[in-house]
């Protein structure tokens, strides 16, 4: 068999998660109303921010770049926030993941391909509608729109849902150790939120507090793609970003893949 | 005990239309249809009595119960039980019955049985002797000992049966419903939950009211069945009287040495011109007969004469087959 | 009305009991909604060090709102989180009848049901938060002080309360409504920050049909000396009462509902 063709049988179960998502519109669409309140309070926010602040650049962004930030930042975390952890934890929990060792299916290409069906969902019905709206958004305060941004957005983007799948699928295979993953999630949450730049620019941090994040995978979610797409990353901190992008996409996945292994040990040795 | 007089249901249902569309259409929209889901119900319950509910499903049985323990409150008619509409006046009715849906728990999830227990023991202000009593009681015919310290969420189907049964009997209430208390269950914890509701039955008088499909349960334990079909009721009086009302059709299989020819038998229908079926298979014959118009013992001899019988049976209607043809519509 | 409190003691008993049990869970998801507060915190901080003052509000006077609002929300978080449940599945499921079956106040049996220690995380953060900003801004709270102090703290988590119950009881019509008390509890995000940063259609709002921003900008202006008596502590405890009787009638309408329909 093929790659291709292999690639193949992974992909009914990214059409049948986009399916399920899309079965349950309504929702989507009051959770989306509820959302776009919290983007309304921030908005207000930055407004009367900037409105008190002696200087109409703040750590280096006006307040349209703040805005074009804010509505960037949430969308890009749309993309890159999908979350698999749950749907691993109920399968460790209630041992179904036990099946997976006698099927002929790769389970970490599975959820890969779950993930996906959630990504292309958020991409279709959200994503492209809003972005070109930031597009234009983008055109009216500045009179330009870099292609070259838009494309290298789209790339870095890409390598932030492949850091997040790796990241949320280790979570998820903690679960096997840990009992409140749920109080776990939250924690996490709480983290993600503060250094990925899904908050506030990380720039907003004291320089010593950036290093810190820098050495961490988060701001790799959010961030940078984020800055890419507002032009502030260029040159060698553009390439620095992108390889620090790659960086974190091996580490996780080798991660992911240690804690595998000594699941599937466990499952082994104890019968799950 | 418990009086029903004329009693009516109707639901109200939106109209219904597809798609999303549809949806916001619905949302909007004031039409409506009406399904009469008990229609003009009536009858009277005596103190310790067990009565069997019966019906096909969508019959009425669970709205009747409903009205009955006070969650419905009825379109037309009414409803008393032990001097009180349990739908006007819910609390005071509450503290005198008991109630347990076979499907659904009414424990509480995260606690400890023993702690439902307590619990329960101050919500229906249960004395201290009175609580150990029925405690042991219960302990004793449902055997929940095993599983008493165990929160609710890790019991099996059976054991949480068990515990939601004796939840509802801990305050001794006057009336008891039991909604399917048998689904789902296996022999074993199904005779234990049969042989408690017996007993409550005869140490306390406590008056059972029980919908099932399973009609061992009838056979079990009800003097009386009401049948409802269609919302409305078919069959009101003893498991006796109904096999009498109809039971009638009744079947013999003779097993003879040799083939038999259905020809040589069909002289056996001039013994009633309305009614008799044959059948032959290889050496067996079976006669299928109103027992109203005539007998077991006529056929019988009828037959003896004319076939080299080797063995015989008589099979009368068993209660299982009456309700099948009730709801079927065949009487 | 006796037996009701010492029913409920006898569930918060109980309660603790498999907290105990379960402590580790319970120390981990305190932590988690303790860092999530916590974040907020660090947010305005950050900001703080790039502007003087929020619309006429410095550092410690947000902080002090800020927390004077988590204070009642933990509250109200800790005591009727189940209203969620009502919201969710419960009457599609038929699970709803139970209530209706014990010689107990339904409402009370609902909230009764679950007690949510998360809660605590918002109470500590919003406390934390609540005392530095009093020491900080040099208030001193006299015997009166801490008398309104407590009231608009009981207030507000009845206006918390009120606003889950009447958004709940939605379902009694709808069936499954929980994205509708997930939209208007995200309303309450708007309150963290003094209300004058926002348009006045949003003010509206906040103030006439959602009345969160009692829960905490009122009053909290009230001790700060930007607010009348009046509108910081006498309408909060209005509101509250109010509130708790519009809601309560919202839920009765919705049980009567349920009661003919059944579903």
């Amino acid at each position: 068999m093929g790659k291709k063709n292999k690639l193949k049988a992974y992909l009914p179960f990214a059409i049948n998660v986009f399916q399920r998502q899309l079965s349950y519109k309504a929702n989507v669409i009051i959770f989306l109303f509820g959302e776009s309140m919290m983007l309304a309070v921030t908005y207000y926010l930055w407004r009367a921010i900037y409105g008190n602040s002696p200087d109409a650049v703040i750590k280096g962004f006006s307040l349209n770049e703040m805005i074009i930030y804010i509505l960037m930042s949430f969308l890009t975390a749309l993309m890159t926030s999908v979350d698999i952890s749950y749907d691993i934890s109920r399968e460790v929990k209630d041992g179904s993941i036990a099946i997976n060792l006698v099927r002929p299916v790769s389970y970490e290409k599975r959820m890969m391909f779950q993930a996906l069906g959630n990504v292309m969902y958020n991409f279709l019905v959200i994503f492209i509608a809003a972005f070109i709206f930031i597009n234009i958004l983008l055109y009216s305060y500045s009179g330009t729109l870099s292609i070259s941004n838009i494309l290298l957005y789209f790339l870095s983007t890409a390598l932030g849902i492949l850091i997040n799948f790796y990241y949320s699928y280790a979570f998820g295979l903690l679960s096997f150790k840990i009992t409140n993953m749920w109080g776990l999630t939250q924690i996490m949450g709480a983290i993600i939120q503060l250094l990925s730049g899904a908050l506030i620019p990380i720039a907003f941090f004291p320089n010593i507090v950036q290093k810190f994040i820098g050495l961490l995978p988060f701001s790799s979610l959010i961030y940078t793609p984020t800055m890419i797409f507002l032009g502030k990353l260029t040159g060698t901190e553009l390439v620095q970003a992108i390889v620090l992008q790659l960086m974190w996409i091996i580490i996780m996945a080798a991660i992911a893949k240690l804690l595998w292994n000594t699941l599937v040990k466990q499952l082994t040795i104890l019968g799950g | 005990m418990i009086e029903v007089k004329n009693l009516r249901k109707e639901f109200k249902m939106n109209k219904k239309y597809p798609g999303f569309k549809g949806a916001i259409k619905s949302f909007f929209s004031t039409e409506y249809t009406v399904k009469t889901a008990v229609d003009d119900i009536s009858f009277n319950i005596q103190d310790g009595e067990i009565v069997g509910y019966i019906g096909a499903n969508g019959a009425g049985k669970s709205t009747t119960i409903k009205m009955m323990t006070g969650i419905l409150t009825p379109t037309v008619g009414k409803v008393i039980v032990n001097g009180v509409v349990p739908y006007e006046n819910r609390q005071k009715n509450a503290k005198d019955i008991g109630v347990v849906f076979g499907q659904k728990t009414q424990l509480w999830w995260d606690l400890p049985l023993s702690e439902t227990f307590t619990l329960l023991k101050d919500i229906y202000e249960v004395d201290d002797k009175e609580y150990k009593e029925r405690m042991d009681f219960l302990n004793e015919v449902l055997e929940l000992e095993d599983f008493m310290l165990s929160p609710v969420r890790t019991l099996s189907l059976g054991q949480r049966m068990r515990g939601d049964l004796a939840a509802a009997l801990i305050h001794n209430p006057k009336v008891v419903y039991l909604d399917e208390p048998t689904i789902g269950l296996d022999v074993v914890v199904k005779d234990n939950v049969r042989k408690a509701i017996k007993k409550m039955n005869e140490n306390y008088g406590t008056t059972f009211i029980l919908t099932t499909h399973d009609l061992t349960d009838i056979e079990e334990l009800c003097n009386r069945i009401i049948i409802i079909d269609n919302g409305r009721i078919l069959y009101d009086g003893g498991l006796r009287e109904i096999k009498s009302r109809f039971g009638y059709m009744a079947s013999i299989e003779i097993q003879t040495k040799t083939k038999v020819d259905l020809k040589e038998a069909e002289f056996i229908k001039k013994l009633d011109e309305e009614y008799i079926e044959l059948e032959a298979k290889d050496s067996k014959l079976i006669i299928k007969f109103n027992k109203n118009n005539t007998s077991t013992t006529e056929i019988t001899k009828q037959l003896m004469g004319r076939f080299d019988i080797v063995d015989f049976s008589i099979n009368e209607t068993t209660i299982e087959d009456i309700v099948k043809k009730i709801y079927k519509n065949e009487v | 009305m006796r037996k009701y409190i010492k029913l409920y003691k006898q569930f918060v008993k109980q309660y603790i009991k498999t907290l105990i049990e379960y402590r580790a869970d319970f120390i981990l998801g305190l932590v988690g909604f303790v860092l999530v507060q916590f974040v907020g915190v660090v947010f305005i901080g950050l900001i703080f060090n790039s502007i003087p003052e929020l619309d006429g509000w410095n550092y410690y006077e947000v902080l002090f709102i800020y927390g004077l609002a988590q204070i009642p929300r933990g509250i109200d978080h800790v005591f009727t989180d189940n209203l969620w449940i009502l919201s969710g599945s419960i009457i599609v499921e038929g699970k709803f009848d139970k209530y209706l079956v014990r010689p107990l106040n339904p409402l009370f049996q609902l909230i009764a049901e679950r007690f949510q220690p998360d809660g605590f995380g918002e109470i500590i953060i919003g406390t934390a938060l609540f005392a530095t900003a009093y020491a900080k801004l040099n208030l001193s709270f006299g015997f009166v002080e801490v008398v309104l102090l407590i009231s608009i703290i009981i207030a507000g988590s009845l206006i918390y309360t009120a606003i889950k119950l009447a958004v709940a009881s939605i379902a009694f019509w709808i069936k499954f409504g929980q994205s509708y008390l997930f939209m208007t509890y995200q309303l309450a995000g708007f309150v963290k920050y003094p209300i004058n940063i926002y348009p006045k259609a949003i003010r509206f709002l906040l103030t006439f049909i959602v009345p969160f921003a009692f829960t905490g900008y009122f009053p909290g202006a009230y001790f700060l000396g930007r607010e009348t008596i009046w509108n910081g502590i006498i309408l909060t405890c209005l509101i509250s009462i109010g509130g708790v009787f519009v809601s309560y009638f919202i839920w009765t309408k919705g049980m009567k509902r349920y009661e003919s329909s059944g579903s």
